[in-house]
């Protein structure tokens, strides 16, 4: 006849309920409102190859396409907005960039815009000295 | 009648000096289970089940017995036991009791009764002080042997010193008030009604009462977790408690605190989170492809202005794109999927050594055609050089309409 109690029922655990919910809230929280990658403000086309390139060291340019497809492609400072600029305003925002140690351009153009305007803003923009110029890709959906 | 302590085993509650008809009664109501523990009134005999004590379970009612010691669970008679008790005390020197007082000094028949005693009891009853939280010391000190009175006392008071300072006194308060007894120590000291009362007071007490085997409960060599809710019985025996016997108790000690949980872990890993999130949130990538930088738009191509097509085509695997997005290397048309472009191109490199791809697409062909082609490049690590295509208001592509004519691309950038 014992009458001790087991030393094992003593010892008490923490609940970890509440804070595994708690960890999954936040969890789902963040997984809802950060977006890990950019490119979904333009329909980029896809490609199964890249460099990433990280956005503080990056100078954006957005070509979107014509709304009317006879008309020019609209280019926008910054990613996927901003005011529609001239290729002017775009090399002083790529030469302010550059001052600021950014000496990538990436040009997020959306895939119905015309090979030529691409290259035409390509080119321009290669006036800035020391950059080099990527164009916006995003992943494939549906890749092989 | 036979006294009981009864000890709720279920409320933890102890109740003592009930009768054994009222234990009786107790058990026919259920407010007293079989599975309560009881003991003979102020004897510090272990505890026993009321079920497993016949004289309360079973119908028959001994009112002059006294109460018989708690079952053994060795299950040994207790009666083997009596002769080494009374022998221990003999040997302790104890005078021979007077005749006259021992009713008869021939124990042995009493061991040979069925309902046998543990306890030897004084004849004459005592009564205790009605008052008295605890039971007097029932050991009627003989005040006829002096000297073993003065050694006894003194052992008691050695004894009890642990938490009882009153019992002393009602020690002597009872050595005064009662006639001295014969000495009680007696073998055969006859066991009368008088209402349990046990008599374990030896003055040299064994560690470990006799009668109690190994089997039975720890009591001396463990600290001993058996003895319940209890005062200090008349013949508490200081061998069976031991020092821990104070904090033991059934009851869970008041009420449970609450415990909090402890948030520190949780807020730990709810700042990692918070830190990894706004970390990599800040440095979101881009997936990019790099193009070789266009030559500025009004730049004198001289570089590509003195070679024909033919030359290009030594040096570069010809990739042309029309308006509509279909694709031609080396003049040959191509479906237009990554893996297909990627075979002609390995191919094309393969036979010819050129390691670089021209690219000349037309001016309005959509953009992700060209970046088809990119990729198909970057599969297969081919360089890139990007043939500037002539706006629509000019006369057309440059280089497909015009195979022969003196407007070469121009090479916009070396080879990667």
């Amino acid at each position: 006849m014992m009458f001790r109690r087991d030393e094992e029922e003593r010892n008490e655990h923490i609940d970890m309920t509440p804070m595994v919910d708690v960890v999954f809230q936040l969890m789902t929280f963040m997984l809802f409102s950060v977006q890990m990658s950019g490119g979904e403000k333009v329909d980029i086309p896809p490609a199964r190859h890249g460099v990433g390139v990280e956005e503080n060291d990056a100078t954006f340019l957005t070509l979107l396409k014509p709304v009317p497809p006879s008309s020019e492609a609209r280019l926008l400072l910054g990613h996927g907005e901003g005011q529609i600029a001239t290729l002017d305003q775009a090399r002083a925002n790529i030469a302010d960039g550059v001052k600021q140690g950014r000496r990538k351009v990436i040009l997020q153009a959306d895939g119905e815009v015309p090979h030529g305007e691409v290259i035409r803003i390509a080119a321009a923009v290669s006036d800035v000295e020391g950059i080099t110029v990527h164009v916006g890709v995003q992943e494939p959906t549906g890749a092989r | 009648m036979a006294n009981w302590d009864v000890f709720h085993a279920e409320t933890l509650e102890l109740e003592r000096g009930l009768s054994t008809a009222a234990v009786r009664q107790a058990l026919a109501r259920s407010s007293v289970s079989e599975d309560d523990l009881v003991r003979p009134a102020g004897t510090n005999t272990p505890w026993a089940r009321i079920g497993d004590i016949a004289e309360l379970a079973a119908a028959e009612v001994a009112p002059a017995e006294p109460p018989p010691t708690a079952p053994r669970p060795s299950g040994k008679p207790a009666s083997a036991r009596v002769p080494s008790d009374f022998e221990l005390v003999a040997d302790e020197g104890l005078t021979p009791p007077p005749a006259a007082t021992i009713r008869s000094p021939d124990w042995l028949e009493l061991r040979s009764e069925s309902d046998d005693v543990a306890f030897p009891v004084i004849k004459d009853p005592i009564t205790p002080p009605a008052a008295a939280p605890k039971p007097p010391e029932p050991h009627p000190s003989p005040a006829a042997p002096s000297s073993k009175t003065e050694d006894w006392l003194w052992a008691e008071e050695v004894d009890d010193d642990d938490d009882d300072d009153d019992d002393d006194e009602d020690v002597l308060v009872l050595e005064e008030a009662l006639p001295p007894p014969p000495v009680e120590r007696a073998p055969a000291r006859p066991v009368e009604r008088a209402p349990a009362r046990p008599v374990e007071r030896a003055p040299a007490r064994a560690t470990r009462p006799p009668d109690l085997g190994e089997d039975d409960l720890e009591l001396t060599d463990a600290p001993s977790r058996i003895a319940l809710p209890v005062v200090s019985s008349r013949d508490r025996d200081d061998a069976m408690v031991s020092g821990d016997e104070e904090d033991f108790t059934f009851a869970r000690g008041g009420p449970m605190t609450v415990e909090e949980l402890d948030l520190a872990p949780m807020v730990d890993v709810a700042f990692q989170l918070v830190l990894f999130f706004m970390v990599t949130a800040t440095t979101v990538i881009y997936k990019t492809l790099e193009i070789p930088k266009p030559s500025p738009e009004n730049a004198p191509s001289a570089v590509s202005q003195g070679r024909s097509k033919e030359d290009l085509e030594k040096d570069y695997v010809l990739v042309e794109i029309d308006p509509s997005g279909s694709v031609k290397i080396d003049h040959e048309p191509v479906a237009a999927d990554l893996g297909v472009l990627v075979e002609r191109l390995r191919t094309a490199r393969e036979k010819t050594g050129r390691t670089s791809m021209l690219l000349t697409a037309d001016y309005t062909t959509k953009h992700r055609n060209t970046v088809l082609a990119y990729d198909a490049a970057h599969e297969i690590g081919m360089g890139i050089v990007i043939g500037k295509p002539t706006p629509p208001a000019a006369a057309g592509p440059t280089l497909g309409v015009a195979p022969s004519g003196p407007a070469a691309p121009k090479a916009a950038a070396p080879p990667n």
